[in-house]
């Protein structure tokens, strides 16, 4: 009996003791031993321990070009999807919005770049985008067009483009979709009796209304897109010439492929702050765009 | 005049339109007919181009990857894994939901939101390191834990909102009537949040069976999941990529089905948090 009270007097800590456990072992002393590596040189083998080097990795990254360029690249990649993303993304939605039947089925169409395994629809793509057995260019030899090198360094961005806009704009789009259907009609009708057409209703009601809907599902899929890993390492795997590299790509370079554990928890760390930062800095602008418009 | 001239606008426009929608979904449907279609083909009825649509279908490649590649136990270790561990993360994670949700824990919240947001290599590395000391490298108890470490924050983070919605009053007239708290809970609290935790299970299962870095790395050569397999088929002498085809319809079909079956809870889990409730 007096069991039972202590159980339920504490239950709002046996319900969260686990989970707390679990974050501080699984989560938060690893996150700490990397910080612990970070500030060392260690290459995995059991004669020769860690090695302190302080900041000597985080002077690496700034100064070493592979490091730069894969921060440049990680950057370059979510600019550019997020941009081509969130514009078609919140197009269609609004043009998908209008068709006032089917929206299961659209739903449904959506679904599959949303949840299909990234590294398999990674393989599809290669496949796809093989120089002399692809789909595409057998479709331009078809049109008597020349062939593209569609993992050469000239157009191995476009192509990833291509794939990450083709897995991500599904998920601006069902997003959107959803707080376009959230918001009540009586502005709009409002609006109809103060003679706006439908174009200025689109711009001056729907985009304002839906932006704090918007910039979730830009905070979301950037995020995701800075942490982009199997579709690239299906199609270049970093290449070529290591022009595809992101930082996810690098990290694990670095830790697996060489075991310099030293310069990949330092690259990891950074890549981790960068990421936080980006997420902390979208919720802060969504604040401030629910104040200005709510 | 000017009303011919406003309806054929209108009816310009709405081709404009059909046209836009159209284009789009076979944008969008091209890869996925052209890996399922493939997955029925053999290579070089793959590169011919008049086969694309009428073709003789042919199930040698289904064949070929179970046999002669052994899918089997890397699609046995998928479901073991996906299962175990979207299973455990339920398990820590609803009544840690429910505290957070009942008695408004927003630091635990907080938490568990940057563990969503930072990247898995960030785990990845120190994780290596120390199962390795364990030797628990190769084993599926690594699998299921490193999808833990993922699965657990999501499971939280879309359970405890529904946990929130649900009025206070009717578990205050449950500990009237008796009951204790934690009775409360399970038979009260988790049957009227079943559409969250079925949506956030699912998309816990999604999430670990697409998985593909945890398992290359922490796997070992009896735990391979199914994602890991699919480099197999990519050899030194070319791809064979009717039978990679295959393996990838293998890979996605289970998680796509599910989806489309359970569309609703997939939708508003993937959307959860985005929209203005």
């Amino acid at each position: 009996m007096r069991f039972r009270n202590w159980i339920d007097k504490n239950l709002k800590y046996i319900f969260t003791v686990p989970t707390v456990v679990f974050v501080i072992v699984c989560i938060g002393y690893p996150l700490c031993y990397a910080i612990f590596m970070s500030f060392h040189s260690w290459r995995m083998s059991l004669v020769e321990g860690p090695v302190w080097v302080g900041l000597q990795n985080y002077v690496k990254l700034l100064t070493d070009t592979r490091n730069l360029n894969a921060i440049l690249f990680t950057f370059k990649y979510f600019f550019v999807a997020v941009l081509f993303e969130v514009v078609l993304g919140v197009l269609l939605a609004l043009l998908l919005s209008k068709i006032r039947k089917h929206q299961g089925l659209i739903r449904t169409g959506f679904l599959f770049p949303m949840v299909a395994t990234p590294i398999a629809m990674g393989y599809v793509w290669k496949t796809m985008f093989d120089s002399s057995l692809g789909f595409f260019n057998a479709v331009l030899r078809l049109l008597n067009c020349p062939v593209v090198n569609w993992y050469g360094s000239k157009t191995v961005f476009k192509s990833l483009m291509i794939m990450e806009v083709w897995a991500g704009t599904p998920l601006i789009i069902l997003i959107t979709l959803a707080g376009i259907t959230g918001l009540s009609t009586d502005i709009y009708e409002s609006a109809k009796i103060d003679g706006a057409n439908e174009l200025q209703a689109t711009f001056r009601i729907t985009l304002p209304l839906l932006s704090p809907t918007i910039m979730m599902a830009f905070m979301l899929r950037g995020i995701e897109l800075l942490k982009v890993y199997d579709l690239i390492y299906a199609t270049t795997m970093g290449g070529p010439n290591q022009m595809t590299e992101n930082l996810n790509l690098l990290v694990y370079t670095y830790a697996f492929d060489y075991f310099q554990m030293g310069q990949a928890s330092a690259l990891m760390i950074v890549f981790f702050v960068i990421v936080l930062v980006f997420a902390l800095i979208c919720m802060q602008v969504k604040k401030l765009i629910e104040a200005r418009y709510m | 005049m000017e009303h011919r001239n406003i309806n054929l606008k209108k009816a310009l426009l709405k081709v404009l339109f059909w046209l836009v929608i159209l284009v789009s979904l076979c944008l969008l449907l091209i890869p996925i007919y052209y890996m399922i279609s493939s997955s029925f083909k053999t290579k070089v009825q793959m590169m011919d181009m008049k086969q694309f649509f009428v073709f003789k279908p042919t199930l040698k490649n289904y064949v070929k990857i179970f046999t002669a590649y052994d899918l089997f136990t890397p699609l046995l270790n998928s479901l073991i894994v996906s299962l175990g561990a979207t299973g455990l993360a339920c398990l820590l994670g609803l009544p840690a939901a429910y505290a957070i949700a009942r008695h408004r824990m927003h630091t635990m919240s907080a938490i568990i939101l940057c563990v969503r947001i930072v990247p898995a290599v960030t785990f990845l590395v120190p994780w290596y390191i120390i199962l390795g000391r364990f030797s628990l490298i190769g084993t599926k108890t690594a699998l299921i834990l490193s999808n833990l470490l993922v699965l657990l924050p999501l499971i939280i983070w879309i359970v405890s909102p529904y946990f929130g919605s649900i009025p206070k009053e009717l578990e205050d007239a449950a500990l009237i009537d008796g009951c204790s708290e934690a009775k409360a809970f399970t038979r009260i609290m988790i049957p009227l949040a079943v559409p969250g935790i079925v949506t956030a299970a699912i998309l816990a299962f999604i999430h670990a069976w697409n998985n593909f870095m945890f398992a290359y790395v922490l796997g070992g050569s009896g735990t391979k999941t199914l994602p890991t397999m699919l480099k197999l088929f990519i050899g030194y002498t070319g791809i064979d990529m009717s039978a990679l085809m295959a393996a990838s319809v293998v890979v996605t079909m289970p998680v796509v089905i599910i989806s489309i079956v359970l569309q609703k809870y997939v939708v508003s889990g993937l959307t959860a948090g985005a929209v203005k409730g």
